[in-house]
């Protein structure tokens, strides 16, 4: 095992690493930014360094000051969490070259897998489905038409080194298609550096399931029970669960399968994931990416197989075969997974970077916070706005559904606002219940239905509203007379800090 | 005491009326609630009206008559004004030029700045270009107009509520 390990993450997935890292008996070394010196990682883990000013290319992502740091610490290892630096090549060569071990797969594997185009070609020599589609990369307008012709509508024109939603066009008409390439390559150009471009089938009714996979150094590959992540806004995940509502016991095997095939083509030896895109109608799999990490959504893997999968990875990388086989990976119950952001959702989700002045963690059987947030932090404008994942487990769906709903209510973030009431409306909606949803569900039904949901309570808020008011002006004109306030007094729970600027 | 309370641009009279303390008589339009009030925490307010318990949450913008409300769930913003107060706002809003003071929505980072004073805008194009938390926001011109002065600067941090910049009418 490791002497010590650098965590080159921040937020909750800093803290998630840290706790594996903990368990293990293996020292932690947390690094921050000049804007996240007052952040949650910093304090728990066992030594901290400041890497840079806020903006994350020159801190989170500065691969020189992070090298010299855990040169400095002695750090044997650097676990990369997800997002930052986590799927770079260059700095897992980096880490190689100084003897320092990279917490995930090869390097080849972030290569190959990386990449849109080397991806598909990599996994269809394995015989992975792919949606049919090209495996090369368009060269012009002309060329495109040639290949929607062949492919048919509806189409996707997709930048190969496209990722989130970036450098995507959905084509539902064939004279359409040099107005989507030009967009496409110009999209991929300026947000990835590259316009490559190509084309593949539109799926209908699209659901997007993904496997995850651990590898060991030794050969030895292993799936875990599917994903289910077509709750999405945007593109974005918002909320997962496992196992899937349309997945069997034979779809999960062969996909499974495919997964480590996949896995497979590029010897992948970490935790990683297979991604698929699953139509709603025929139940058709198409192998979509493969991302080199571990992802946000890991712990509804572990609540429905006991496995922890981040101490797993760690494991791995330092050198032990996998303790388990593909027969002792079982599934039990159901697990949901919500994605707690700070962006209000009835104004569009703008962001609302703050200071939450009041955090109430829900609790109970089988829940799980998986946070970086605590009361007094100021939530900094310059990363994600992802401040906590609150994952719940129950012995069925519906259990798993109710007890997402009693957490939700139990979870109290004052002072900024944040998705939670927009969860417990969607977690509560007859189309989750039902388990009837695909990947545009959020964007094309929910939101419209729920941005004119009725407000029940309104004479409430207008008649505490109101009271507040007429209480504001009985002090202000006892405070003129010299007289005492009625005002409480103030409590730590509510501070000063409460008064938006 | 009686206010005007606005909320979604929908317009309500509100008597309140103290008629022991934490006891409040609440006359909204024509219907009257008993309102048994408890502050436990700060800004938390318990209410017990017909027998029945609302927590609710309520933000007090200082310097403002707005209130954001967080109640079972649904946030609402609501504009508390005295009704005098509100009579006199409304005449001094009707012989004011149409001058549009464009405040931030968020705190965030001014990434753009697309316009210069004297510059004429239509209704709807963008102005310039907020970041935050790696979501991009574009700040719009609510009318047809003309840049007035722009307060905003490339790359400086702006808070909730902060002037971005002016848009006149265009002269009639």
């Amino acid at each position: 095992m490791f002497k010590k390990i650098l965590i080159a993450n921040r937020g909750e997935i800093a803290i998630r690493v840290h706790r594996a890292c903990c368990e293990l008996g293996v020292p932690t070394v947390a690094i921050f930014s000049e804007a996240d010196r007052a952040a949650l990682h910093v304090r728990v883990c066992d030594e901290a360094y400041c890497v840079g000013p806020a903006p994350s290319r020159q801190s989170y992502l500065n691969i020189d000051r992070i090298l010299e740091v855990a040169k400095l610490t002695g750090a044997d290892a650097i676990h990369p969490g997800y997002g930052f630096l986590s799927e770079n090549a260059e700095f897992a060569e980096r880490c190689a070259a100084l003897g320092i071990t990279f917490i995930g797969p090869n390097t080849k594997a972030i290569r190959v897998m990386g990449n849109k185009t080397t991806s598909r070609v990599a996994v269809a020599e394995m015989n992975v489905p792919l949606v049919p589609g090209m495996k090369e990369n368009l060269r012009d307008e002309a060329h495109a038409m040639e290949w929607a012709e062949r492919i048919g509508l509806p189409l996707m024109m997709k930048a190969a080194a496209g990722g989130g939603g970036k450098g995507m066009r959905m084509v539902t008409r064939l004279q359409d298609v040099p107005a989507a390439f030009r967009a496409a390559q110009s999209e991929g150009l300026s947000f990835f550096g590259d316009g490559s471009v190509y084309l593949e089938r539109y799926v209908e009714s699209p659901r997007h399931i993904e496997i995850q996979v651990l590898g060991d150094k030794h050969g030895n590959i292993i799936y875990f029970p599917e994903r289910e992540c077509s709750i999405q806004r945007r593109h974005q995940k918002v909320i997962e669960e496992a196992p899937s509502t349309i997945v069997d016991e034979a779809m999960r095997r062969a996909m499974g399968e495919a997964a480590v095939k996949a896995a497979r083509s590029v010897g992948y030896d970490s935790a990683g994931t297979v991604e698929f895109i699953v139509s709603g109608k025929s139940r058709e799999f198409f192998f979509l990416e493969m991302n080199t990490r571990l992802q946000v959504e890991h712990p509804i893997t572990e609540m429905i197989t006991g496995v922890d999968l981040c101490k797993e990875m760690i494991k791995s990388a330092a050198g032990d075969p996998l303790p388990f086989t593909q027969g002792d990976i079982t599934l039990s119950g159901h697990a949901i997974e919500c994605r707690i952001y700070a962006e209000d959702p009835d104004n569009n989700f703008l962001p609302t970077p703050g200071k939450i002045v009041g955090l109430r963690v829900p609790g109970g059987p089988w829940v799980r916070d998986e946070s970086g947030m605590y009361e007094g932090l100021d939530v900094p404008i310059h990363y994600d706005p992802m401040l906590s994942k609150l994952v719940v487990w129950g012995s069925t769906r519906e259990r798993a559904i109710s007890r997402m709903l009693r957490a939700l209510g139990e979870y109290a973030v004052k002072g900024i606002k944040t998705t939670i009431p927009f969860h417990a409306r969607v977690i509560g909606s007859e189309a989750f219940a039902q388990g009837d949803f695909d990947t545009h569900y959020i964007d094309n039904h929910f939101r419209p239905a729920d941005a004119a949901r009725p407000m029940p309570h309104e004479d409430i808020a207008l008649i505490a509203a109101a009271i507040q008011a007429f209480r504001r002006d009985k002090d202000r004109a006892q405070h003129l007379m010299g007289g005492q306030p009625n005002g409480q007094e103030h409590s730590a729970w509510k501070s000063s800090g409460r008064v938006r600027r | 005491m009686t206010y005007i309370a606005t909320y979604r641009d929908q317009i309500t009279r509100i008597q309140v009326k103290e008629t022991e303390p934490n006891r409040f008589r609440v006359a909204l339009g024509d219907k009257e609630f008993e309102v048994d009030f408890l502050e436990p925490q700060r800004n938390i307010l318990s209410l017990l009206i017909d027998g029945r318990s609302y927590e609710v949450d309520v933000d007090a913008v200082e310097t403002s008559d707005n209130f954001g409300v967080m109640l079972k769930g649904d946030h609402y913003e609501i504009e508390v004004v005295e009704e005098r107060k509100k009579k006199l706002a409304l005449k001094m809003a009707a012989g004011a030029s149409g001058r549009q003071d464009l405040k931030s929505p968020m705190a965030g980072n001014v990434k753009t700045i697309l316009v210069r004073p004297g510059e004429s805008v239509s209704a709807g194009q963008v102005l310039l270009i907020l970041e935050a938390m790696k979501m991009q926001n574009e700040i719009k011109s609510p009318i047809d107009g003309i840049i007035g002065s722009v307060t905003a600067r490339e790359g400086v941090t702006v808070s909730l509520g902060d002037p971005l910049c002016v848009v006149d009418p265009l002269p009639q």
